[in-house]
């Protein structure tokens, strides 16, 4: 897997036509965001690190523990009731809650990287500029500044390692000014060596086991028709320069939906359409919004903000009544 | 800490509103007691309808319970008599008792499209170990 990584990144410095010696600003920017999508630090890491979001009111505490070769091991120190494991592997993920008493088995998502689409997807739509280094955890770090070319997109600031690449801290900061996510790594070591329990788990006995499937890759509209009984509804064209990343459906048998991964390079969104069933009751909720629209429910999914979620899903239903004669200004959300 | 002063906390310990060593004790607790474990449970139960998930109890699950109580309850005043008019009760609650609307597959429909919600997600994050994004994948997907 590590060689595998590497090779990624040799590739797409050769796609790039990045060499060390001709590094400009902006491909001193893109060289540490190469690094850090493709998860390749070189190093083994052992970090604290703290999220905090305008929206939530606790911020959250994670110690991270990563080995050279892409194995990660998450715990979630506080708060307490948050508590929980993960485990990364490369081809699973397990994740083990104290609280529900559960070990959560799923493929990895590492395995569904996708640098060929992203890298020039953040050049279109974002400018890439750096500030001036900064200090973060007593590490010298290169700041990124990702500049939404739409301005109806947040801001986006990332601290990296200079030496390793490890991104040291994030900040998204809205149109408005607020920033609404950030992360900062408070301490940070780079052992020479991982002891090898670390990527194990042994979760404590009496857990249950759940166990999820990958979703089973679509490539085409009329395959995603076949399997789900109904014509699902994707615009040609998505606004912001989100463009569509993966197309899925889900393994389960309570509930079959195609999934869309939508990105513009940085940001995700994650687009679901189903048929309901009578009763169902899944509602708009803070990071989703859900419209029935003619017979299918569609609904969006992500962590930007309100109105470009709103936006992106109008896209949506437009797309689905192609055959009907409706303007935007109908639909409201 | 008694079990009373525990499951006076519950509703703290689940808001994190608690410090540090009062929830570790407090977690140290339920993980040994049932009861308070069964208690916990309850108030997630009432979380969750509050978050707008549905938690309705089969009818037909509460049919047995309520015959059998009013049997209970009759046989304290007059077992002859009590009988008499348990057993009509019975057979009209049988007879009448509107069949139940599948109210727990709906729910569990519900509980597993979130479930399988909360696992795409992260399965999603997994795959963006950009950026730190990946870090903290677990919290990100809450509340989605």
């Amino acid at each position: 897997m590590f060689i595998t990584r590497i090779s990624k990144v040799v590739s797409f410095c050769i796609i790039l036509g990045v060499t060390n010696s001709a590094f400009g600003e902006d491909e001193k920017a893109v060289r540490y965001l190469l690094k850090s999508l493709a998860g390749d630090y070189k190093v083994n890491v052992v970090a604290i690190l703290k999220q905090r979001r305008s929206d939530d009111q606790h911020s959250v505490t994670v110690k991270i523990q990563k080995s050279k070769d892409g194995k990660t091991r998450e715990t979630v120190l506080s708060p307490l009731r948050m508590q929980c494991e993960f485990l990364d592997n490369g081809k699973t993920i397990q994740t083990y809650s104290p609280d529900e008493k559960t070990l959560i088995i799923q493929p990895s998502g590492q395995l569904s990287q996708d640098l060929a689409l992203r890298i020039p997807l953040i050049r279109k739509n974002y400018s890439l500029e750096l500030s001036p280094d900064e200090k973060v955890a007593g590490r010298n770090c290169v700041v990124v500044n990702a500049k939404a070319k739409y301005p109806q997109l947040p801001n986006i600031r990332y601290y990296f390692d200079e030496k390793t690449g490890f991104p040291m801290g994030k900040e998204t900061i809205q149109p408005s000014g607020e920033p609404s996510e950030e992360y900062e790594v408070l301490s940070i070591k780079f052992p020479a060596t991982l002891d090898s329990s670390i990527f194990k788990m042994e979760p404590p006995v009496g857990y249950e086991t759940i166990t999820y499937d990958e979703p089973t890759k679509i490539n085409t509209l009329s395959d995603a028709a076949k399997l789900l009984g109904f014509a699902p509804s994707v615009p040609s064209q998505i606004p912001y320069g989100f463009r569509i990343q993966r197309m899925t459906i889900t393994k389960n048998s309570q509930w079959k939906a195609l999934c869309l991964r939508l990105t513009d390079g940085l940001q995700k969104v994650t687009v679901y359409e189903w048929i309901p069933v009578p009763g169902d009751s899944i509602k708009t909720g803070e990071k989703r919004i859900i419209k029935l629209h003619n017979g299918i429910n569609i609904m969006i999914v992500s962590d930007i903000d309100y109105n470009i979620r709103s936006t992106i899903l109008r896209s949506f239903l437009v797309m689905a009544d192609r055959d009907s004669p409706i303007t935007l200004a109908r639909i409201s959300i | 800490m008694s079990c009373k002063t525990i499951q006076a906390k519950l509703s703290a310990y689940l808001d994190g509103e608690m410090s540090g060593s009062e929830m570790q004790s407090t977690r140290s607790h339920i993980n040994r007691c049932q009861a308070c474990q069964t208690e916990l449970n309850g108030l997630k139960s009432v979380q969750m309808i509050l978050r707008g998930l549905p938690s309705v109890q089969d009818p037909s699950e509460m049919l047995p319970a309520r015959i059998s109580q009013s049997i209970v309850s009759t046989k304290r005043t007059n077992l002859r008599f009590g009988l008499l008019l348990a057993l009509p009760a019975v057979v009209l609650a049988v007879v009448f008792y509107p069949r139940p609307r599948p109210l727990v597959k709906v729910q569990n429909r519900d509980l597993a499209i979130n479930r399988q919600l909360a696992q795409d997600q992260i399965f999603d994050s997994g795959a963006d170990s950009t950026l730190g994004a990946s870090l903290v994948h677990y919290t990100n997907f809450q509340g989605r």
